[in-house]
């Protein structure tokens, strides 16, 4: 009976390892001097609220969507530049959108459908001056404390710097995290 | 007697069947409230539902009268989903290593309908009619792979064939509009190719432009991203493609 229950034991715990590793678990050396790895990208608490702000110059460009006379640029994990392209020959800047940790978006209907922080919404923008939030659903997936891919080198988010918001592939100088 | 009632219940029922494919058509909407993103996007709207795809997930979210969202389903997938791109009632996937089609006439449940499998590259899908553009590109880790165009030919959705291939130095994002296939080619600039015959695929011209990384053609304004930031070309003779305007990036 004993034996029995040890032998089930065992091959739960088989199960459960072979699920949990499906590659064998790589312990690497730290100090590793200079690695490429994923840097954590932080932000302020003032820059945590969805804003309609002054249109600001184009830094790290992302993801680009056409809507109407809009186009839209959205500025790596920071949000998305608004500009009126009626026409193309002179885009006009409307302003920008906070949206922190933002790099996806789609419109619906006056509807922005964009990621923020680790949250999906729906903002209703037909009037940009006056952003509205229709609904905010949290992705439990979304969680930023640790980079998007594993077997990877990171470094260590330190929260007195902010929240994490994204991380960017980047040359990192002895991380001690890796996952 | 009763047969005849069944027969005519039948064609009232096939009917009814074939209107509600024509509503399931609309998916991406030619309304105009839809806008359009690149081919790297990783949402994809309908005129009712928004499907969101991260890196081993397909979400499914219905949107409210007032246009809110409900996430209503979600699947698992095989880690490496890149992209999403919707037309009609189906959904085209662009992973590591194929491109997924997922039938959503009824959107809350996307049926999964064919695997097109390639080389492992990274690979963004756009459709027009019964044709996917696939473009592969090789980096780093994944060695094997080929920098390619290719054309397939979706018309059984069960069964994609591959049509054509083409040869191109380091594709990322692109756009299809009629005839023209823009090819975003990284530090190669941009590749315009005329596809009006899958089978033999012309060379148009390449344009220096400084990393291309995805373009959205849009009814002859092409617009188009890059390492200087946010261009737009007019597109409505091809042969002599003019550029509009720059949003810069910050020196």
């Amino acid at each position: 009976m004993v034996m029995k229950t040890a032998t089930r034991m065992l091959m739960a715990a088989l199960i459960l390892a072979s699920g949990c590793y499906t590659e064998p678990p790589f312990a690497p050396d730290f100090p590793v001097g200079e690695v490429e790895g994923y840097k954590p990208v932080y932000a302020k608490d003032e820059q945590l609220p969805v804003a309609f702000v002054a249109g600001r110059p184009l830094v790290h460009p992302g993801k680009i969507y056409s809507v109407s006379k809009y186009l839209l640029i959205n500025e790596k994990y920071q949000g998305i530049h608004v500009f009126d392209n009626s026409d193309p020959t002179h885009p006009r800047a409307l302003g920008f959108l906070q949206l922190a940790g933002n790099t996806e978006m789609a419109v619906r209907n006056n509807v922005l459908y964009a990621d923020h922080l680790t949250d999906l919404v729906a903002l209703d923008v037909s009037d940009w001056t006056n952003v509205r939030e229709l609904s905010r659903l949290k992705q439990e997936h979304w969680a930023q404390q640790v980079p998007p891919r594993q077997g990877r080198y990171f470094e260590c988010p330190d929260d007195t710097q902010g929240i994490v918001i994204g991380w960017e592939m980047t040359l990192l100088n002895n991380p001690k995290c890796f996952r | 007697m009763s047969t005849r009632i069944l027969f005519m219940l039948c064609v009232v029922v096939a009917g009814l069947a074939a209107f509600s494919c024509q509503d399931g058509s609309d998916g991406t909407s030619a309304d105009g409230l839809t806008g359009k993103g690149g081919s790297m996007a990783r949402f994809a709207v309908t005129a009712t539902h928004l499907f969101a795809v991260e890196d081993d997930a397909l979400k499914v979210y219905q949107i409210m009268g007032n246009g809110a969202l409900e996430k209503i389903n979600a699947f698992q997938l095989n880690p490496g989903v890149e992209t999403i791109f919707a037309r009609d009632h189906w959904l085209y996937l662009g992973t590591v290593d194929a491109m997924i089609t997922y039938d959503i006439t009824t959107p809350a449940n996307p049926v999964y309908v064919s695997s097109y499998s390639h080389f492992v590259a990274c690979d963004p899908v756009v459709v027009q009619d019964t044709l996917a553009f696939v473009t592969l590109r090789t980096y780093g880790c994944r060695p094997s792979s080929t920098n390619q165009l290719e054309i397939i030919n979706i018309k059984n959705p069960q069964q994609p064939v591959m049509v054509s291939s083409y040869s191109l130095n380091s594709p990322y994002g692109l756009g299809v509009d009629g005839d023209l296939l823009f090819v975003c080619e990284g530090e190669s600039g941009l590749t315009v190719l005329n596809v009006k015959d899958p089978m033999n695929v012309k060379l148009i011209k390449r344009y220096d432009e400084n990393d291309a990384y995805d373009v959205i053609p849009n009814d002859g304004t092409l617009i188009m991203t890059g390492k200087d930031g946010v261009a737009q070309y007019d597109y409505t003779d091809a042969d002599a493609i003019r550029k509009l305007s720059l949003i810069p990036v910050a020196p």
